[in-house]
């Protein structure tokens, strides 16, 4: 296997699964509740990139104009990836609110000192 | 059509805005239109009607559409949300804010069921999801932010995955709704592509509808200390559901390609038989409820994912009556706590002296749920039922019912059940304040639809299914025995093995940690992934 072909590999697919992976990865190890708020944010950054690079290859132009002779770029993807960096942002921004006012009552922000903090299922 | 996702968000929001006195007649007042257009769309004949969104005809534009499943969809949800408003009109509570984010929710919610696309439907329960938590840390005690923050991470990460599987969707198929993409599925000649979005999809799905490993954000939600009652049982009744309905969707376009029907219905079993585990070892009123949803979300996967038709419409028809009954035993649990003023069942005695009617109603949900002849549960677990024979099967549904029924007695100690001594005095009766004349209409009117699902079962299947079913009266009465017989071995069961048993002490304090739920999440979808490659091999 030659270098190029090893370069190759990095796509947009192939870091947007492993951007994924990463994410996931956070939110399975880490106790700390920001760095699980950050690790969505991550995941969602994955997923815009892996709407964006699907069904799009080398030579493709944006579809402005009228005399287009080339193939142009899928534009539905990134019509819907506006919208769900919008709807990515405000989740952000209220899990961030919750997170405030649940650090105000619990004075932590690990997920098992919160928890036993809760004191359980009564 | 479009009046169902506007109108309450746009009448809520309108409150919010202004102070009117008549805010809550008005608000009444469009549940009562509401209700009256979702069973427009149930009684009209027409196979399924469409309503574009832009001008442009449909390859291109959005639309709406109503068929038979979201037409039964439509109407338990506006059913339910009308009668939660009815309900508590006069909480003090219920302020400008939570009526709008009360109509937000049932406007999302009908979104969901009304559009015909993936992406719509991702963004609506995104927003449903935010709404929600909100909802559930609505009185802010301590106990329900971390219920309030869980519940909104978790289901955050089923959507993301539910996103990457749309994703993968459109690489391979080129369309977003449900019958372009039903068509394009066919046509794809490597069944191994699919495996990547139907595993991720359907990960997303599961952990909306609470199936095995995924269901341990559920309890939390549903039967958190500090949401109102109302909300509780809204989660429970039809928020839930959207999971299920969605499974559905996405079964049906799959279902030619991946025969998976034995799967889903052992995770039906698995999922109904923990759940009424769980169930049996909690003491808090409303956690009992929140695990039992878990148990009945089983009973309709199995009859959902199964081959046979009728046991398909019987879970269809589970869906709704699961819905009213929950949310009733709902709304019960919070008169009973609020006339108690403790959670703890066990502390709760003597309802039957100190309220007929409330005792009366709480009779007919538990009836309902057990699956009594004549009640509404006993019709759709028949038809459940009827497409799986084998003495294997027949066993796993007694045992099924027989939990069911364990965990509800607790319930009839709350009525008979008198800790006094003989000649104490008359304990007070329940007032006008905790239970007033629209509380009282509301209740009655609910526990009235349990029975005419039960015992109008024939018409009202063939209503909200098209399934011609046939389940008369004279064959319900003679299952009576059959019921009475189950329920004095399920109580002689709970006597000798459930009570004073260690085992469900441990159960009791079972309870997975956030980084816990994010591994289960990513073995089901790993689990999912490695089936699925084993059967289209």
């Amino acid at each position: 296997m030659t270098f190029e072909k090893l370069l190759d590999l990095i796509n947009g697919e192939n870091v947007s699964l492993a951007l994924f992976m990463i994410g996931i990865y956070a939110l399975a190890s880490r106790r700390n509740i920001v760095k699980t708020i950050i690790a969505l944010s991550i995941i969602q950054a994955a997923i815009i990139l892996f709407f964006l690079s699907i069904n799009n290859s080398e030579g493709r132009v944006p579809p402005i104009g009228h005399q287009l002779s080339v193939p142009v770029a899928d534009p539905i993807p990134q019509a819907l990836m506006i919208t769900a960096i919008v709807v990515g942002i405000s989740v952000t921004a209220v899990s961030l609110t919750m997170f405030i006012s649940l650090y105000h009552k619990y004075g932590s922000t690990n997920w098992n000192k919160v928890k036993n903090k809760r004191g359980g299922l009564r | 059509m479009i009046f169902l996702v506007l109108g309450p968000i746009l009448v809520g929001l309108f409150f919010y805005i202004c102070h009117c006195k008549f805010l809550m007649k008005a608000t009444l007042i469009l549940e009562a239109v509401l209700i009256g257009i979702a069973l427009n769309f149930l009684m009209s004949s027409a196979e399924s009607s469409v309503q574009l969104l832009s001008g442009i005809a449909f390859p291109m534009g959005m639309k709406l559409r109503v068929d038979t499943l979201s037409a039964t969809m439509l109407v338990l949800n506006n059913f339910l949300f009308g009668f939660m408003i009815l309900f508590n009109m006069h909480k003090s509570y219920m302020n400008k804010l939570f009526i709008f984010l009360f109509l937000g929710l049932q406007g999302l919610i009908n979104g969901v069921f009304l559009s015909t696309d993936f992406f719509n439907v991702y963004i609506l329960i995104e927003v449903a999801t935010v709404v929600v938590s909100i909802l559930i840390m609505y009185k802010k005690d301590s106990q329900s932010m971390y219920d309030g923050m869980i519940y909104l991470m978790v289901n955050m990460i089923a959507m993301t995955f539910f996103l990457l599987g749309i994703g993968y969707l459109y690489k391979y198929t080129g369309a977003l709704d449900f019958d372009n993409v039903a068509v394009s599925v066919e046509t794809i000649t490597s069944k191994k592509n699919l495996i990547m979005p139907f595993a991720l999809m359907i990960t997303g799905i599961s952990l909306k509808a609470a199936l095995l490993p995924l269901f341990s954000w559920l309890p939390k939600a549903h039967g958190t200390a500090s949401a109102p009652s109302i909300v509780s049982g809204v989660l429970s009744g039809i928020f839930v559901k959207i999971g299920i309905y969605l499974f559905i969707r996405v079964y049906f376009i799959f279902g030619n390609i991946f025969i998976l029907s034995n799967f889903f219905v052992g995770i039906g079993f698995l999922t109904a038989i923990a759940g009424f585990m769980f169930a049996l070892a909690q003491t808090d009123i409303k956690l009992i409820l929140a695990y039992h949803s878990i148990s009945q979300i089983g009973l309709m996967m199995i009859g959902l994912s199964s081959a046979q038709t009728a046991s398909y419409y019987g879970g269809l028809y589970h869906i709704v009556a699961h819905g009213i009954f929950k949310t009733l035993l709902f709304l019960i649990a919070g008169l009973l706590i609020e006339t108690y003023h403790t959670r703890d069942i066990r502390k709760m005695n003597d309802l039957f002296r100190r309220s007929k009617f409330l005792s009366v109603i709480l009779i007919i949900a538990v009836l309902s749920i057990t699956g009594a002849p004549f009640f509404s549960g006993a019709y759709s677990k028949y038809y459940i039922m009827k497409g799986f024979s084998g003495i294997g099967f027949e066993l796993l549904f007694i045992l099924i019912n027989m939990g069911t029924m364990m965990s509800f007695i607790k319930f009839w100690h709350v009525l008979f059940k008198d800790d006094q001594p003989f000649f104490a005095p008359m304990p007070s009766p329940i007032g006008k304040k905790i239970l007033p004349y629209n509380s009282v209409i509301a209740l009655s009117l609910m526990a009235l639809s349990c029975i005419l699902l039960g015992v109008a079962g024939d018409y009202m299947f063939k209503l909200l299914t098209t399934f011609d079913a046939h389940y008369g009266f004279l064959s319900q009465l003679v299952k009576w025995p059959k019921y009475l017989l189950t329920y004095a071995g399920s109580y002689l069961a709970y006597q000798a093995f459930v009570k004073k048993n260690p085992f469900f002490a441990t159960v009791k304090k079972m309870e997975l940690s956030f980084n816990q739920i994010t591994l289960a999440i990513l073995s089901f979808f790993i689990v999912t992934t490695l089936y699925l490659h084993f059967i289209t091999a």
